[in-house]
């Protein structure tokens, strides 16, 4: 297995003096789906952040294969609302330069994964807050990302569509191909998507690497033994955290 | 309907009124007219009135486009550089705090008593462009910083996040800008023509005095009607810009 990100003893301080991350240090293999846990304020936005490029750390070391391009799908949906689903989500190619050929099928491509394909000429206010979503996913999608961060996409949405969205995820991630991090405060959803769980500490630090056995993710497995004890280890990793502090 | 007709039925039942309390009381022609004489004196000066109308006009649209392209470049450089937007602040704020009809004198003088066209948009410009400044900069300012992550991210330059993001989410905040100084900068324009006085100047406002003078009241009315028409005009062309470009995506027309 390659690996797609390689990360040592990363630290990340504000100026205030506050520490998000102390000495983080894992490698991420390409292709694969890792979710990132832990209390709020533990660091784990700031982890993605990091790692996407767009915060500089206080010290420590990121090795990426050279020409990764990545997508990031943040929190909210983050759409520009005076554009239609089609214009964000081609957004980002029209000003990485894509020629217009190439951007329509991408984009077109994008929405048709994520089920959007005729919504196309909606503008955001138009949609629900599920779609909204997905149209963010297409958008990041439509670039071809080596890596594609999450920082708790769907952590607004309700529980039905969530789970729907999980198993949309799924599927494109098996298809694509593409390395997945995928931060959230869910435990039962890192478990359910993820081939590993990264647990963190309260102050920024790596506590835990869990692996999640089994390739098959339907509602069997989510009812199944393996599930549950996952689910149990992630859960008291993160209480002996909390009595930690 | 009721939103047209309400209004319509006020204003006509108070000209009704008008006309009829002037007569009833007897009061003098100089002291205030009936409406029907007003309309008179509109009729018999409507060209000469006219003719000072575009020149008010002219005043005021000339301040009011270099208030939208100064305020908005302004507040562009601004959202650029904290070196320039410390540099300059307190002078954009002096200028905009000293009573413009203190200064205008002082820029009648510089521009020179044969250019009083040119010295009196400047009068208007000054009083039209800082809330143009002030809303694009809180426009700018309050742009979603996912959003510039979302940008930056793409490798986007920071004139592409100017025209994608910045200026179309400031948009509405500088049509906000826009209404008030579209209406300041008539205020302006009349400030001015009142300062420049006789010269070379024949707005709306110097009609106003000119017949205020020559004890006129009706022709003073007619004037003052016509630059209240200005003003409404100016402010409901932004309501319709702001409907055209706005309605489709902002929260504001929902």
């Amino acid at each position: 297995m390659s690996l797609a990100i390689k990360v040592n003893d990363l630290s990340m301080a504000y100026a205030d003096g506050i520490e998000v991350l102390r000495g983080f240090t894992h490698s991420f293999e390409a292709g694969s789906f890792t979710a990132i846990v832990g209390p709020s304020g533990c660091g784990k936005s700031s982890l993605l952040r990091i790692l996407a490029g767009l915060q500089s750390p206080s010290s420590g070391k990121i090795e990426t294969k050279p020409y990764t391009s990545i997508g990031y799908v943040f929190q909210e949906p983050t759409l520009l609302a005076w554009r239609t689903v089609y214009e964000n989500v081609a957004l980002p190619l029209k000003i990485k330069g894509l020629n217009q050929q190439l951007t329509h099928t991408r984009v077109v491509d994008a929405l048709a994964l994520v089920g959007l394909a005729d919504r196309q000429h909606a503008l955001p206010r138009e949609l629900s807050g599920g779609m909204k979503m997905r149209v963010s996913l297409a958008r990041a999608l439509a670039q071809n990302p080596d890596v594609l961060f999450m920082d708790e996409p769907f952590g607004a949405l309700d529980e039905l569509t969530r789970l729907k969205l999980d198993d949309e995820l799924l599927d494109i991630w098996r298809r694509q191909k593409c390395t997945i991090l995928f931060v959230t405060h869910t435990v039962s959803e890192a478990t359910y998507l993820a081939e590993r769980v990264l647990v963190m500490t309260s102050n920024g630090k790596l506590k835990d690497d869990i692996k999640i056995e089994g390739n098959t993710r339907n509602e069997a497995f989510r009812a199944s033994t393996a599930f549950h004890e996952a689910r149990l280890t992630i859960t008291k990793s993160l209480e002996h955290n909390e009595e930690a502090i | 309907m009721m939103k047209f007709l309400l209004p319509l039925f006020v204003g006509s039942a108070l000209l009704v009124f008008w006309e009829w309390i002037v007569g009833f009381l007897g009061v003098p022609i100089f002291v205030l007219p009936p409406p029907s004489q007003i309309a008179f004196a509109l009729i018999e000066n409507f060209t000469s009135l006219m003719g000072a109308l575009i020149v008010t006009l002219s005043i005021t649209g000339f301040a009011y486009f270099w208030a939208l392209v100064g305020g908005v470049s302004l507040a562009i450089l601004f959202t650029r550089s904290r070196f320039i937007e410390m540099s300059l602040a307190p002078y954009v704020v002096t200028l905009q705090v000293t009573p413009v009809v203190a200064i205008a004198p002082l820029i009648l003088i510089w521009v020179g008593f044969e250019n009083t066209n040119q010295a009196m948009v400047i009068i208007a410009w000054i009083v039209a462009f800082f809330p143009i400044l002030t809303n694009t900069l809180q426009g700018i300012r309050s742009v979603d910083g996912s959003l510039h992550q979302l940008l930056q991210l793409s490798g986007a330059k920071w004139w592409q996040i100017l025209i994608y993001l910045e200026l179309p989410a400031a948009l509405p905040s500088i049509l906000t800008g826009a209404k008030i100084s579209g209406g300041l900068a008539l205020i302006g324009a009349v400030v001015a023509e009142f300062v420049a006085g006789s010269g070379t100047s024949t707005g709306l406002a110097w009609r106003i005095i000119e017949a205020g003078n020559r004890l006129e009241i009706a022709t003073m009315f007619a004037a003052l009607t016509l630059l209240s028409i200005l003003g409404i005009i100016i402010y409901y062309a932004h309501n319709l810009v702001e409907w055209i470009l706005l309605r489709k995506w902002h929260e504001s027309f929902n």
